[in-house]
Order: C-alpha cells, then structure tokens, then sequence
C-alpha cells in the first residue's frame, strides 16, 4: 500500500507539471499583448503610450524566452502566487480561494444527490431485473443523460423561480439557493452512476460467490444487499473520480446560468475578457482538484479493494 | 455456405429495429442525418432574412413554427442549425478518430518509450475536466464554430487513443501478425493491412456511441457564446439567442432545446443498442 | 475484518458531503428592514472617482461633486453651498457648514483644494475637463478658482464625476485600499465591495443631509438585463436598472412590480474607426447612413416602444434643436450609388463589394450589457448586406477594452449624453480631436474650433444655436451614426417609496427617500 501510494504521488507530481505546461501554452499562445491591457485597466479610457507599453514589459520580464517565463510563473505558481487578474488587479490566488467554496458546495452537493439517487435505483433495477422499477430506472438514465444541463438550468428557472416564483434564480448563501442549481447539475451525474450501479451490480449477482453465499443459507436480502453491493461499490468509486470531471464542467455552466459566484463563473467571465492570468490560473485550479480528487479515489479503489492491497 | 449473404449484417439491422423504442430512435437519426443534408431544400425561407413585422408571431402558414425576435423563420433556422450543430459533430467525429488512430497505433505497433509519451500525453489531457478546457481553448482562440470543433477534438482524443492502443497491442500479439514480421513485411504494410482493419471498426463504433455527448459539446459553447455568430443559426446558439426573451416568448427556446434534447437522446438510443448488439455479455 | 473497513469508508465521505452542504445552509437571508437591494448592469471601475471616474460611485451615493444638475440638466449647488462668478475665469466657491468627510474630518476649503487637485493630478478626465490655473483659499470655507480660459460653464464641468470631492489626507494615508473604500462625503460608505460583482454599503450616521431611509444598500452586478428582471420577478433585488422592454411587458401583467422611467437623455449609436480604411472616406461613412436601417423600425421591432427614434446625436432633452434634420435617409440605391462612386464593386459575384481586392467587411463589436444592442447589430447586419457590406458581430463583454485593444470597424453603443448638464460637455468628450470619448478617432479642425468656441460662450440661446449647428455639422461629417434614444426604464418592486419621479439623468439615481417600505 505504501509504495503504490508512493508510486501515484510521484506519477501525480508528473501530471501536475504537465498540467501547468498545458495551462501556461494555452494563455501564451493568446493573441493580445498583457502589458497593454494591464496599462489600459489602470487608465481607463486613454490609451497606453507605446514607451509605456515597452518599459511595463521589461519590467514584467515579458520579452524572455516563453521556457523562462514559464518556470517563473511555475515558481509562483508553486508558492500560491498566481499572478494579478487584469480586470480586478487583485491576486488571482486570492480570488480563486474566495470563490473555491461555491463550486465545491454545489459539486459535493450534486455529487451527494447523485449517489443518493442513483446508487439505490441502481440497486433496486439491478435486483429487480426486467421489473417496471428497471425500466423506469433506464429510462431516467437515459433521458439524465440526454438532456443538456444548460437547457435543464434555464427551464428549471423559468417554471420555478420566474413562474411559480418559489425559488431564487440567482446568486448563493442559502439552502433555496441551491436547490435549482443542484438539480440541474445533478440530472447528468445521477443518470451515470444510476447505470453504472445497476451493471456493476448485475455483473457482481452473477459472481459465484454469491450463489454460494445464497446456497449456505444467508437469506436473500443480506446476500444481495451486502455481499453484492460491497463488490459492486468499487467501479462506483471509480465512477465517482471520473464524474466529478464531469461535475465541475457542468458547473461551469450551472454558475454561468444561475449567477453563482464560483470559480467556473470567474473561468468563463475571465475567457471573455481576455484576462489571462485568471485564465491560467482557473484552469490550472480545477485541473488539479480534479487530479487529486481522481488520486484520493485511485488509492481508496486499492485499499477497499483486498485483491489489490496484498498484490 | 450461401452465396452472396451475409449472415452479420441483417443480424445487426434486425435487432436494432426489433425493439420498438429503437426503431423510432434509428428512424429519427436517420430523419435528422437527411434533414441536415437536404436543408437548403427543405427550408422555407433564408435562414437568416428579417421580417421585423412579424416578429414573435406564432405558428402559421408563412412561419411553420413561427417566428424569433427579428422575425426570421424557426423552421428554416432549426433546419439550418441542425445542418450546422450535426455536421460540426462529424467533423468532431473525424477529427477525433483520425488522431486517435495515429497516436494510438503508433503507441500501440511502436511501444516502448513512443508508447510511454504518447500516453502520458493523453494522461494529461485526460486529467483536465474537459468542458472547461474546451471552453478556455475555443475562448483564446475566438468564437467561431471551426475553433468549437477544434477545441472538442482537442480535448477528446485521448480516451480513444488509450483505446486503440490497447486493442492494437492485443493485436499485435495475434499469431498472424507475428507470422508477417516474421516474413519481414514493412511495418506500414502490418499495420494498415492487418492491425488497423481489425481495430478500426470497433473504433469507430465506439466513437459513435458518444455522438450525443459530442452534439452537447457543440450546443453548450455555442450557447456560451463561443461559436456560431450571428447571423448564423445553429442550436446552442439560438438558445442563446433566446435567453432575453425565456419569459416573454419561451418557444424561442424550446424549439432549439427539443431539438437538442431529441437529437441526443435518439443518438444515445441507438448507441446503446449499438453496444448491446455487438456485445451482448455487456451487462447495460 | 474488512466489513468495518467499508463502513469506515463510506461513513467518511457520507460525512464530507453532509459537511459540505452544511455550510450552505448556515448563511442567512439578510433581514429586510432598511435593506434595499438593486441590481446594476455595471460597477466595472473602482469607487475612486480619480481612479475610475466616480460614475458608478456617485450613483449609489458614495462620493459627491460639489454642483449637480437639476431634473433640467442644470447645474445646481451641491456639497457646495454657492458659486459665484466673479469674471469669466474667476469662481468663487463657498461651501457649506458642517460637512465631514466619513473618517469625521472637516470638508473646508483646503480639503476640497486638495481633492481638486488630486484629481487634476491623477484624473485624466478631470483635468482635461476643468482647465484650472489656480486655486486660492479664501477661507475655510471659500475657495476661489481661476481656469486658464473663459469657461462660462464652470459650474456645469463641476458635476461631472470625476471632480467628486474625496479625502486626499486619507487616500495618500491608505494607499491602494482607499481606492475600494474612498472616503468621501456621500450618504453611504462602502463596506464591502467588489469590481463588477457587489456593493454593499452602510449609511453614513454624519451625513450633512437628509438622513437617508435606506440603512444598508446591496447592490448586485448582474450584465445581463434578463438576469436582473429574473432576480427583481424572483424578489431577490427590490429594483433592478436598465430592463430590457420585454420586462416592461411582462411587468404589466404583474401586480407586485413597477415600471418607472425617466425621458431619455442617452443615445444608442454606432461609433464608426476612422482610423483606418476605408471608413475615413466620407462617402462611405454616408453610404452606411443610408443603408442603416430607419430609428422607426428600430424602434418598433426591439424596442417595443420604449425609445424614440434620433435625429441629432444628442437627445432633445440634453439639446433641443427643432432645426435639425436628418441629412441621409434611408435610401439604399444612393447607398449603393456611393460605394461605387468610391470605387466599390462586386467583381466575384459573391455580394460582397471589394475594392483592390479587399472585400468591404466590418467587424461590429457588441456588448450585451445593453441587451438592445445586439439585436439591433444583427438588423443593421442584414440592412448591410443587401448593398454589399459584410458585417461580422463580435459581442464582448468589456466593450471599452475591446475598442481600446482588438480590430474593429463599427461598434454599437449606449451612452448618456447629460454629462455636465450642458451639451459642451458631451460634445467635447466624444468629438473633439483627441477627446476621452472619442473612440472612433473622428477628426474635423473646424468643428475643434466651434467646441473651443462653444466653451467660452456664456448666453444660454447663443450655446444653443451654436451647438445645434456643430450637432447638424456631426451629421453632415457622419462622426457617428445616431439610432434611437432609449428610454432608461427601471423595474421596482411594489414595496420600494420613495421611487416615483426619478431624475432624469440616471447618474442621480440615489436619494435619501429610497427606501423598502
């Protein structure tokens, strides 16, 4: 257990690298010049002089090699320094960490619906098989998966915040806040792990040693329930790092929709105004909750797993 | 053994259409695939002509499923954006496959360290949640549809590359590839003749299970803004077109959303019985 | 051994969820007594009127000029309690008793020099504007100014934003902080705030003033319009600005609401880059003039009535000019008949006109804060097509960034024309050489001088006759096309008082009866 967790850290530290690589290419090679709109922000309305464009890029050190900016904005990066936001001209850091809690509240939230919903249907149509319970389970799967969560958001406010004017359509702080929002992201990732709960568990029922467990004597119930359920949890923990990719993309547009100030928002007005460090930064941030989140499920896939931990 | 039969194929037709619900999901691919294809024939009016008198009107002769704010028509606007939105999902589609393919197969023929950066490079694609990537690529880049598909096959690539390579690696293994190396035949020559014919049809099948989530792809940056400008119809982008008026005129949006909705929804029908079909152990 | 093991695992992530919707569900409403809540397409600029401009801060009644305008557009003493010209270029200023800053210190007249000064020094816009020589402390609480021209319009140019009074001991004492939290006179202070997300401010208890009713205004930046009316419908604002006139008709339907609006003072125009080829060429400019669609159509197809179409670039209640007409009308063959002339032609086939093989396109740049303008850059779109102009929109959401920064030939955009009260001001700022409003690079040395002349003019019907010929001049030179004047119209909640006659000008949308009954 403990070289394998040793192992993914060091091959994680790879990823993260790569990452920042990634993230720091994609702003590079952006069209526009930082040192301008940086000046322009300052004073608004006048134009930067060309002289003061040139000497706010020396300074920045703007005009060496993109390696050596790199490894610089790197060096920032890895002390929590993420650079200024243009629009703003705070930290980016700073920003990010501020917004960081919404995200996570609907993420987790969602997430939360998601295995409570979509474990139990799966169980119950996975036991159940060819019952009206396993079609209508399918069927929700099916529709969770088709409807775009965009589309689910703006409805979901139309008929219950616009219409019926029962709950908030915009902005955070509450519980009812949270209750649209949550039901938009929450459709696609229910529908998932409702599927895959139903074909991990299907595939575990037909193991032999749940026959043999049926066959000594256990009744039906704790035979399925537990022993079937145990087994079949794993994929679902997997499942579970893979969605929140999944999650925090469909927030990008949930918080776009219902004004929720976090950090997809902030992602998605900074792409918009052209504010790179925001950008970088943003991208960088969720890449890597992302990566350790699919970390933390990697090494709780192995210690559940008995077949892998004695390997 | 009967001449000229194929015994795979009416299987494969036959059990698609035996169920029901299928079959209407085949029939509306299918009705979507030509609708696409045939719009310039089938719409009514110029996608894109104002009648500004009729602005909002509801359905009718002149407008079939009425009209938007500037009075231009939803029929021929829906056609149009289906043309768009399902065509930028092919090209998605092939884009996606034909980078798969490369990298994959060359991971998979070549191993070694190719093998090891070539996967390390999908890793770390893969390690990024892919919407928002697409959407900081197609955003830097500027909205424009080409620079949606760019930035969705970008970012899509990967799984199949991991794919691929396995399934060319199992390949590789096969004794009948062995047998060629062994009479020294140019790789090229393995591997299009003998790898690639055996794993690109899997492949491609594969791929076209995710055909839905490739349509919402497009329809999402295109309602973010990212894509098709006006005076352009195309279907996330007349849900964004359509957000001002949710309240006072929401057919605006529900005829592009069904649209969306139906297109994907038949997409993942078919998939899944796609999948049934060619793996029937598969429990979903 | 591995059953408790499991239990372990999923207690802990049971457990991790649950934490994580806790903390969602601690946050309270905030209680409705002497709140009021609005929501605001802009706060894109830090309260600092020297560094921002002050626009959005005097709006919510955080810093204050020493003159504002009347419901007539002029001028009228504000945190001054008088003014008096003594010659053409000599003002003498007195101030009122008892008026302190929101650290408590004094508002004399070395402190109101001292903030003139800052903004002279630090504003771009304020010393463009005000032109002073000197400024001479008579007493504590006279102060006398002496521009470096005749500026019969003095009192005007001291209404604009950026001469707000603020603390200048304080904000050289704070540093960087003080341009979120200036400290400044108005009847509110800030107590959080955040750049084109969210105001909350707190009454101030010292104000010199009515006391205002409101004890604590949130203001919440929402770009799109349909958002803000969603959050006024939803009761999660009390007012929402600037909604779009879908809203106002669904409000009609709507018992709990109100639609108030004031007359317009601002244009929707396209600004037009000079700057380059071929929109310097004059017949050019005119060909898109006539081919733009009509102010009428415009105003019935997207606006549903809520604006009037625009003859002059300035609205009849900022510059009344019943002599001005319109020199190009919609007429699209005489369109076509003046690209040509300039050399136009479609040799392809394709529609599109080219000229030495550049075809004639036109990057229109949009903004959706103002949810009319893109509608009306897709009908101009297709009112431009017809005659062989490619328009392609780009809708961004910093409009002023992107015209500062990124290519582009025409641009929609919304802007008040009251500024000072006077229509010198506006005309100075968006038509002079150089000026800070100028964004299309517009040029004319004869209408330089008429502005320059239009400065030192002190009778009010001579500025009046001379601004209707510069304003017709405009139009001849096509410096911008005019589409329609919009009506500012604001959604309110029943339960606001205080709210029935607003100004017309939205700066002074703030008032000490506001309130959330």
């Amino acid at each position: 257990m403990v070289t394998y967790t040793a192992r993914r850290f060091v091959s994680l530290v790879g990823v993260m690298l790569g990452i920042s690589a990634v993230s720091f290419t994609l702003t590079a090679l952006a069209p526009g010049d930082p040192a301008y709109s940086l000046l322009h922000l300052q004073q608004p309305g006048t134009e930067p002089s060309a002289e003061a464009v040139g000497a706010l890029r020396a300074e920045l050190g703007l005009n060496d090699p993109a390696p050596v900016r790199y490894l610089r904005w790197l060096g920032g990066a890895v002390l929590g320094d993420l650079g200024v936001s243009y629009r703003s001209g705070q930290p980016v850091a700073a920003e990010i960490a501020a917004r960081m809690p919404a995200t996570l509240i609907l993420a987790g939230t969602s997430l939360a619906v998601g295995l409570g919903v979509g474990m139990p249907f799966g169980v119950f149509a996975a036991v159940r098989p060819r019952s009206w319970w396993d079609a209508v389970s399918r069927v929700l799967a099916l529709l969770g998966a088709s409807v775009p969560t965009y589309l689910l958001g703006l409805l979901l406010i139309l008929v219950f915040a616009a219409r019926l004017k029962l709950l908030p359509a915009f902005g955070s702080g509450t519980a009812r806040h949270l209750i649209l929002p949550t039901a938009a992201l929450a459709a696609g990732i229910t529908a998932q792990i409702m599927r895959l709960t139903r074909a991990s568990m299907l595939e575990t029922l037909r193991q032999p040693f749940v026959r043999t467990a049926s066959v000594k004597g256990l009744s039906a119930t704790r035979v399925t329930v537990w022993h079937g359920l145990r087994n079949a949890a794993l994929p679902v923990v997997t499942a579970t790092g893979l969605a929140s990719g999944h999650l925090l993309g469909g927030a990008v547009m949930v918080e776009t929709i219902f004004s929720r100030e976090g950090v997809g928002k902030y992602a998605v007005d900074a792409i918009f105004v052209r504010d790179y460090p925001v950008i970088q930064g943003a991208v960088l941030y969720t890449a890597l909750v992302f990566v350790v989140a699919n970390f933390a499920v990697d090494l709780l896939y192995h210690w559940i797993d008995p077949r892998l931990r004695h390997a | 053994m009967l001449e000229g039969h194929d015994p795979a194929r009416p299987r494969l037709l036959s059990l698609l259409l035996r169920d029901p619900v299928t079959a209407v999901a085949v029939g509306i691919v299918a009705l979507a695939l030509c609708a696409a294809v045939a719009a310039p024939l089938l719409a009514p009016h110029d996608p894109a002509a104002q009648q500004l008198e009729h602005a909002f009107s509801p359905p009718s002769e002149r407008f079939p499923l009425g009209a938007d704010h500037l009075g231009r028509d939803m029929l021929s606007r829906l056609l149009y954006g289906g043309r768009a939105t399902l065509f930028s999902a092919g090209l998605v589609l092939a884009l996606t496959i034909a980078v798969a393919v490369v990298v994959g197969l060359s991971a998979g023929y070549y191993g070694g360290w190719v093998d090891a950066c070539l996967m390390r490079l999908a890793d770390l694609l893969l390690a990024f949640p892919s919407l928002l990537l697409a959407v900081a690529i197609a955003g830097t880049l500027g909205p424009n549809l080409l620079n949606v598909v760019l930035a969705l096959a970008v970012v899509g690539w990967a799984g199949y590359a991991r794919i691929l390579r396995g399934m060319v690696m199992s390949c590789r293994q096969e004794e009948y590839v062995q047998a060629a190396v062994a009479l020294g035949a140019p790789p090229r020559r393995i591997m299009g003749r003998h790898i690639l014919c055996n794993t690109i049809g899997p492949m491609i099948v594969l791929a076209s299970l995710d055909v839905g989530a490739i349509i919402l792809g497009i329809a999402g940056l295109n309602f973010l803004g990212l894509g098709m400008q006006p005076p352009g119809a195309e279907w996330g982008a007349m849900l964004h077109a359509a957000q001002p008026h949710l309240q006072t005129d929401p057919q605006l949006l529900l005829v592009p959303g069904t649209a969306i909705f139906v297109a994907v929804l038949s997409f993942n029908l078919v998939g899944d019985a796609l999948r049934d079909a060619l793996d029937p152990t598969s429990t979903d | 051994m591995s059953r408790p093991r499991r239990a372990c695992v999923l207690l802990f992530v049971l457990s991790m969820l649950s934490a994580a919707c806790a903390g969602s569900a601690t946050a309270q409403e905030p209680s409705s007594a002497g709140v009021l809540r609005v929501g605001a397409p802009f706060f894109s600029s830090l309260p600092d009127p020297v560094a921002g401009g002050g626009f959005n801060a005097l709006q919510f009644g955080l810093v204050e000029t020493l003159m504002r305008l009347d419901p007539d557009l002029a001028p009228e003493p504000w945190l001054a309690e008088d003014i008096r010209a003594r010659s053409d270029s000599v003002w003498a200023i007195t101030l009122r008793e008892g008026v302190t800053f929101h650290d408590g210190s004094a508002v004399d007249a070395e402190a109101v020099k001292a903030s003139l000064q800052r903004a002279i020094a630090e504003s771009e816009a304020a010393s463009a504007l005000l032109d002073v020589a000197d400024i001479t402390v008579e007493d504590p609480l006279t102060l006398v100014v002496t521009t470096a021209t005749p500026s019969p319009n003095f009192p005007g140019l001291l209404t604009d934003p950026s001469t707000a009074i603020v603390s200048a001991a304080a904000a050289r004492a704070q540093g960087d902080a003080f341009a979120s939290k200036p400290v400044a006179t108005g009847m509110f202070t800030v107590e959080e705030f955040e750049l084109d997300n969210r105001l909350v401010a707190v009454r101030y208890e010292g104000y010199w003033g009515e006391q205002p009713k409101t004890e604590r205004l949130e203001v919440n930046v929402q770009a799109d319009a349909s958002a803000r009316f969603l959050a006024l419908q939803s009761g999660q604002i009390d007012l929402a600005f600037d909604i779009s006139p879908e809203s106002v008709t669904q409000i009609e339907g709507d018992p709990t609401l109100r639609a108030v609006a004031a007359a317009s003072v601002s244009t929707m125009f396209i600004y037009l880059n000079q700057t380059k080829e071929p929109w310097d060429d004059l017949r050019v400019r005119q060909a898109l003039a006539q081919a733009a669609p009509s102010g009428e159509a415009l105003v019935r197809s997207v606006f549903r009535g809520q604006a009037e179409a625009a003859v002059g670039n300035l609205p009849p209640a900022v510059l009344d000019c019943p002599e001005i007409s319109k020199p190009y009308v919609n007429d699209p063959e005489a369109a076509q008949r003046l690209l040509s002339e300039a050399g136009y032609e479609d040799r392809d086939g394709d529609g599109v006109l080219e000229r030495d093989g550049q075809p004639l396109t036109l990057i229109m740049l949009s903004y959706p804060q103002r949810p009319a303008l893109t509608p009306m850059a897709e009908i101009i779109q297709a009112s431009l097509q017809p005659i062989g102009v490619q328009v392609e929109i780009q809708s961004v959401e910093d409009i002023n960034g992107a015209l500062a920064t990124e290519p582009w030939d025409g641009a929609m955009y919304f802007n008040n024309m009251a500024a000072t009260g006077d229509p010198f001001g506006s005309l100075s700022q968006f038509f002079a050489t150089g000026g800070d409003a100028n964004r299309g690079g517009y040029t004319n040395p004869s209408v330089d001088a008429s502005i320059e002349r239009l400065r030192a003019l002190s009778a009010r019907a001579e500025r009046r006759a001379l601004a209707c010929e510069i304003d017709q001049q405009l139009l001849e030179d096509v410096a911008i096309i005019p589409l329609v004047y919009p009506r500012y119209v604001y959604g309110v909640s029943a339960g606001v008082t205080g709210f029935e006659d607003p100004h017309p000008y939205f700066l002074y949308f703030m008032n000490s009866e506001i309130a959330r009954g």
